[in-house]
């Protein structure tokens, strides 16, 4: 059953550079920021945290900027606030599509940018009670030795379901992170590593600090399949971004979450002017099918998370090349 | 350890204090603060009951540990109103009083500071928007419909579009049956000042937890709670061992040990509990407790677990079965001989689970008295005592069973999970026990609805008339009987539907295997086989080219028709209530083969547009409409009131108090439907005075006369007339004093609001003079009694025949779909939904409950389910199981028939349950008339319907490519 929360202590440094400080000094330091992924895994007794480094009080985690070159959001905004600007949602339409779909208002009030790029990935297996994973011998993403998934893998196929991250790599951004040595800056989809026990390329005493997209002119959109309106988790999700060519043709940049243990880009080549449309998406509906693999880690069926992935995907490919670009 | 000195303001004060840095925000308010209206209804950030303001913001407390709310300033629900129930409400919580917003209320304090927040971010929200504000705030009982009403209210006072005083006022009438009278129980609720069992506190109270098996089917070896004892602070464990009397309960076979007998049989179910002083200490405790198991083989499904060598659940019935229940009338053989086509198809139903959003909770004491007593969210404390008083072996004057107000029931807590756990613990210990349970373990050891396998076949004329109707209704009864065979009996009885068809077969048969059991939930099994049978008529009508209403009109009953049981039916408004639907939703009739084609009665005003998350944001649509498509679904369904085939009883007291109030005792159990607010009514009507003039004294055993459980749709139509009767009782004795004292006769006086005088002249007195007359001159106390019976009689054992129930109600909907054919996805727009409910009482209370089933209906056919592997529950918490939140509700529109009741003394007969039953069908239907598809397991989720969409197209090519 539920488990009160573990007892720890509680930190909350000013600056980035405490913060790496605090993290660095205790192996069993971890990160929080809005708490709303972190706090539930801990009373499911999913991790063996003492010490939480807290970061609402670093101001300069906080920041939003948009400027005629960069759009740079802190890593933590609270994604309530990144909803409010309306000029993301204009500009960057699959971001604010993403950002309002995560979990519900009053989540969003708290949960941040930084914790949802982090967030930890899920499955059927492991986001259960400790009573429920001992009752069912545990599982290889923690404290156990076989993946109840794909028993014969020895890899954990946890899905990463996070909605920013496709959007924001649709939108080809850049993420930054600060640690001892410094501040790294890599692009985001290179932050994500396809294996569901360890899915971020960070070291334990590394922060995100932020975010951050070149900004252009886009026409774009997000759109994640659930069973309902609110409060879940992607089944699957895809952020297009679709750009006019000078010579009339459509550039595609599209990334999809919630199929695999990390965020999944699908290289689309251009749909040029003469192209035929009809075959055009369809290879792209079977791109997408061929690029995910969903597994059993959720509720509903791994194969209608392909086939729905791909099926939306194609949908929203089409509505945006017809818009054309702005 | 470590400590967190905490300084905050809460609630405008300013708060020292020192806490552990792991407690969260939640347990800090309630446990430290004694703020209880802040509710834990999940722990999971899932439900949205514990949102609290924190700086300005809404925010879930659960999610929140509470040294991060160091320097905050918080504000609970209580701050709204100054933290009495006694303070000035603000306008949200006034308008949800009005619209009667709130059910059982165990999720309104965290709606209400929902809407706080809505308004304050938007004062000038617009309905679709508050909806996707309030995404995060689940509620099981009320439909959400009066909720957003209440904001929209709200909204428009503060924007003076309304006057401050519609607030505030209730029109005021001098009939009260038939008034929406607002709900007497709501302003505790909207306040958050109600204590739920969770929320009370007695001196000294100890903590129980509970161990619970991590097997579905094992024999227990041993139990070794020795070091769990040396835990600090522990008080006790108990065991099987310590029940002092006759182990076992159940609604209908005794089965189910109070705690793990020998062996255990489901996961989950309890093997040993713990007291200690706090929380953590037997928490810790029960993890100490080492039980050697040894399994033994499991049965997780029907059909495994009839067929021979299967093992065995319980050695009473080795063949696992639990009840067959046989209709017979006619003779179908010759009735399939007889149709023009007879139709065979097979649907399955999944277990769905109530997911009330307070989870079982209760205390138990012994009083001074020796009385043993258990406080808890009981739906049938009269059954539990008489259960209660065999298992402690006592008197059964020496237990009392007190219920705390319901945070939603459905029938499951109907069962007596845990109450015979928390008393015999406070016999062991000599104090008072709390225990409260997890969402998980709510879930994962409450009893689900049935999921049932029914193969159908249905003979069909070529003038629409059903010849032959023969159900075979399989049902996974789980590892106890609970109310399994009430169950079997009602699937049964009603299964066929309110048709007149001379030939029927039925067989229902429940059946334990090693899942978790399956028990009493809203419609007792009558969802299951009737969804069944709406389909069929649907796929009967399709084929005849008929519109699906006319063949319900050909078949449907009407008065002096005879049952599937024989029993002849005097008063039926069956035919009112189809008409009355298909008039309310401007339904286009015809027949269905124009499905799939866009039908003209689609898209009208009554409907809700559909939602797209962020979509208001968004200057251009983010997806085309290709892919959607429209379509609408009807079908019908009926209900027996009160206890099915077994004599049924209710009985109250009531005393003219002075003042001219009035005291009403039953042993009513409001669950959140409102009967307290009927009953209120009811008695203001028969003895003349107003309805806030009564108290009503309810809910324990030791102190009010049986009235029996909150189910079978049974409490209006019982206890409101037991109420009526006795009320009847007062006044008799009562116009007989004051008769008496003007010197004139009884039969010259007439009460009304508050006044009783002789008709024709000008001889008039207030109720409060009056009772002081009847008291103080005649030296009489006006007291009375009244008990109510429906003589129901049994079913004979062998062809089903028998009166089951004197009062039936009827009830048909129309339900308006969009299909998304790409994903899958399917949402439900709007819902027309007629039903009869004899005499109205409140009809504000009436459309609650039809907007609640409604939406469960549509949880049920859309989303929820209940999914085990190998007795493992998957879905046990709001992440898995998942419920419909505001943004998937469709508009409601309640079309109310009134068809009174001619044996009962108010008319009134029921609405509790019957709603959800025509919602399935309707929307599976409806799926089919939009998309072409036709589902037949349970929920229609988008996996199932993008497979039939391909299936679909798959067969269309196939047969294109065969013509070619
Ligand atoms: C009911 C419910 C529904 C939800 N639905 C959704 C949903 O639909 N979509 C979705 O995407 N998420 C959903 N979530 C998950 C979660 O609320 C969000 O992902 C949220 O954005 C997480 O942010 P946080 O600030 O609360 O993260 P936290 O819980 O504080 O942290 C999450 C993880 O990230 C790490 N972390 C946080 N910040 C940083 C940083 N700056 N640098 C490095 N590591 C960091 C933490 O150590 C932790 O491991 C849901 C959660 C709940 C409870
Ligand atoms: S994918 Fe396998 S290893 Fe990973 S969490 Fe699920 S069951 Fe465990
Ligand atoms: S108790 Fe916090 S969201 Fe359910
Ligand atoms: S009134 Fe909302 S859960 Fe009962």
């Amino acid at each position: 059953m539920v488990e009160i929360l573990p007892n720890f202590k509680l930190v909350r440094p000013k600056t980035v550079e405490q913060a790496v400080a605090m993290l660095a000094r205790s192996e069993s330091a971890k990160l929080c920021a809005g708490g709303t992924d972190l706090i539930v895994n801990m009373r499911h007794g999913l991790s063996d945290v003492h010490t939480l480094v807290e970061i609402s009080q670093i101001n300069e985690m906080q920041e939003l900027d948009l400027d005629d070159d960069r759009l740079r959001i802190g890593a933590g905004v609270t994604l309530n606030e990144l909803a409010r600007s309306n000029e993301i949602a204009k500009s960057f339409p699959a971001i604010h599509q993403a950002c309002v779909a995560i979990a519900s208002p009053n989540h969003r009030n708290c949960a941040t940018v930084g914790g949802n790029l982090c967030l930890d990935t899920r499955c059927l297996f492991y986001n259960q009670s400790h009573w429920w994973r001992k009752s069912n011998d545990y599982c290889l993403k923690y404290r156990g030795t076989i993946c109840h998934v794909a028993p014969k893998g020895n890899r954990c196929r946890a899905a990463f379901a996070g909605d920013l991250a496709p959007a924001l790599i649709a939108c080809r951004a850049d993420i930054e992170i600060t640690g001892p040595q410094g501040k790294r800056v890599i692009a985001l989809k290179d932050f994500y590593r396809e294996d569901g026990a360890d899915h971020l390329k960070l070291n334990s005493d590394e922060i995100v600090t932020a975010v951050s997209v070149k900004s252009t002119a886009q026409n774009s959109a997000y759109k994640k399949i659930t069973v309902r309106g609110a409060l879940d988790f992607p089944l699957a999700g895809v952020a297009v971004v679709c750009n006019q060519t000078p010579d009339d043709g459509r550039s595609f940049s599209i990334a999809i979450t919630g199929t695999n243990s990390s965020p999944v880009v699908i290289d689309v080549p251009e749909l040029k002017k003469d192209d035929n449309r009809q075959d055009f998406f369809s290879a792209l509906g079977n791109l997408v099918k061929k690029s995910v693999s969903p597994q059993r880690t959720t509720t509903i069926a791994a194969h209608y998370r392909r086939l729905s992935i791909a099926a939306i995907t194609v949908r929203l490919a089409k509505t945006l090349s017809d818009e054309g670009s702005k | 350890m470590s400590e967190h000195l905490i300084e905050a303001t809460v609630n405008g004060r300013k708060v020292r204090k020192t806490v552990k840095a792991g407690t969260r925000l939640i347990d800090f308010l309630r446990d430290d603060l004694q703020l209880t209206g802040t509710k834990e209804g999940c722990g999971a950030g899932e439900c949205g009951t514990c949102s609290v303001f924190v700086d300005g913001k809404l925010m879930k407390s659960c999610l929140m540990p509470v040294s991060r709310a160091d320097g905050t300033v918080i504000e609970t629900v209580e701050n709204l109103s100054g933290g009495s129930i006694l303070g000035e409400r603000t306008a949200v919580q006034k308008a949800f009083h009005k619209m009667g917003a709130s059910q059982c209320g165990y999720c309104i304090p965290g709606m209400v500071m929902a809407a706080t927040a809505v308004l304050q971010d938007n004062p000038q929200a617009e309905r679709e928007e508050i909806k996707e504000r309030m995404g995060g705030n689940i509620c099981r009982c009320t439909g959400y419909q009066k909720i957003i009403d209440a904001v929209e209210l709200a909204r428009d006072v503060a924007n003076q579009i309304q006057p401050a005083g519609v607030l505030d006022t209730e029109e005021h009438h001098d009939d009260f049956i038939g008034a929406s009278v607002w709900r007497i129980d709501a302003p505790g609720k909207v306040t958050g000042q109600l204590k739920y069992a969770g929320d009370m506190v007695l001196p000294g109270m100890l903590e129980m937890q509970v161990l619970r098996s991590p097997h579905a089917h094992a024999r227990i070896v041993s139990i070794d709670f020795s070091s769990a004892l040396e835990v600090p602070g522990v008080h006790a464990v108990i065991t099987a061992d310590d029940v002092p009397g006759t182990d076992g309960y159940g609604v209908f076979v005794h089965d189910q040990p109070v705690m793990a007998r020998g062996k255990v049989r489901h996961v989950g179910e309890a093997v040993a509990a713990v007291a200690a002083d706090d929380l953590q200490a037997a928490k810790e405790a029960v993890r100490l407790i080492r039980v050697v198991y040894e399994q033994l083989p499991a049965v997780f499904d029907t059909d495994t677990a009839k067929a021979p060598g299967a093992p065995i659940v319980h050695d009473y019935a080795p063949e696992n079965l639990v009840k067959h229940i046989p209709i017979r009338k006619g003779d179908v053989d010759a009735g399939f001989a007889e149709a023009s086509f007879v139709l065979e198809h097979t649907f399955q139903t999944q277990p769905v689970e109530h997911a009330y959003l307070e989870p079982e909770a209760g205390i138990g004491y012994v009083d001074a008295d020796g009385v043993v007593t258990v406080h808890s969210p009981s739906q049938n404390i009269t059954h539990h005592r008489h259960m209660l008083a065999d298992i402690l072996d006592l008197p059964i004057n020496k237990v009392r069973m007190i219920m705390s107000p319901v945070g939603g029931g459905f029938g499951g807590k109907e069962d007596m999970l845990y109450q015979g756990m928390l008393a015999i613990m406070a016999m062991k210990t000599g104090r008072p026990v709390r225990l409260v349970f997890t969402r998980e373990e709510s879930i994962t050891v409450s009893a689900k609805r049935h999921p049932t396998r029914i193969q159908y076949r249905m003979g069909v004329a070529k003038d629409g008339r059903i010849t032959a109707s023969q159900l075979k209704c399989e049902s996974d009864g789980g590892a106890y009987g609970c109310s399994t065979e009430g169950v079997m009996r009602k699937m049964a009885i009603l299964g066929p539907g309110p048709y007149d068809i001379p030939n029927v077969k039925i067989d229902t048969y429940g059946y334990y295997t090693n899942n978790t059991p399956s028990g009493a939930f809203r419609t007792f099994g009558a969802m299951q086989s009737e969804f069944s049978t709406e389909v069929m008529l649907d796929l009967a009508a399709e084929k005849l080219q008929l519109d699906p209403f006319e063949i319900r009109r050909i078949n449907g009953m009407r008065n002096g028709a005879i049952t599937h049981t024989k029993q002849k039916l005097e008063s039926v408004s069956f035919q009112r209530v189809l008409e009355a639907a298909r008039e309310g939703s401007r339904w286009e009739s015809g027949p269905s083969s124009s499905r799939g084609e866009q039908r003209k009665d689609l898209s009208g005003t009554d409907i809700r547009p559909p939602c797209q998350l962020g979509a208001r944001f968004m200057s251009t649509k983010p997806e085309g409409e290709f892919g959607r498509v429209r379509g609408r679904g009807m079908a019908a369904s009926w209900y027996g009131i009160a206890r099915t085939a077994t004599i049924d009883r209710a009985g109250a007291w009531v005393e003219l108090d002075d003042g001219g109030t009035a005291k009403v005792l039953t042993g009513v159990t409001e669950i959140g439907e409102g009967i307290l607010t009927v009953l209120a009514q009811v008695a203001a009507d028969e003895l003349g005075i107003r309805p806030e003039n009564i108290t009503i004294g309810d809910n324990d055993t030791a102190r009010s006369p049986e009235a029996a459980h909150a189910g079978a749709t049974r409490q209006t139509y019982m206890i409101a007339n037991a109420v009526a009767l006795a009320c009847r009782n007062v006044r008799e004795r009562f116009d007989a004093e004051i008769a008496a004292f003007w010197e004139v006769e009884p039969d010259q006086l007439e009460a009304s609001n508050g006044h009783i005088r002789v008709r024709e002249t000008n001889k008039s007195m207030t109720m409060a003079e009056a009772v002081a007359v009847c008291k103080g001159q005649r030296g009489v106390v006006p007291v009375g009694s009244g008990s109510y019976t429906a003589p129901h009689t049994g079913l004979d054992p062998v062809d089903g025949s028998g009166k089951p129930w004197q009062a039936y109600v009827y009830g048909c909907q129309v339900a308006e779909v969009e299909v998304d054919t790409v994903t899958g996805e399917v949402q439900v727009l709007g819902v027309w939904a007629a039903h009869d409910v004899g005499r109205v009482i409140n009809p504000q209370g009436v459309e609650g409950q039809i907007e609640g089933g409604v939406v469960q209906g549509l949880g049920q056919a859309l989303m929820e389910d209940y999914q085990q592997t190998d007795g493992h529950a998957v879905s046990h918490g709001f992440d898995k199981y998942i419920l419909p939140t505001s943004l998937d509700v469709p508009h409601i529109n309640s079309i109310i028939i009134e068809d009174p009741d001619p044996l009962s003394p108010l008319g009134a007969k029921g609405i509790g349950e019957p709603a959800l039953v025509p919602t399935v069908p309707a929307i599976i239907n409806a799926i089919y008339d939009a998309a072409g598809i036709r589902l037949t397991s349970l929920p229609a989720t988008p996996v199932k319907v993008l497979a039939a969409l391909r299936d679909k197209k798959r067969m269309r090519e196939g047969s294109l490519e065969a013509a070619e």
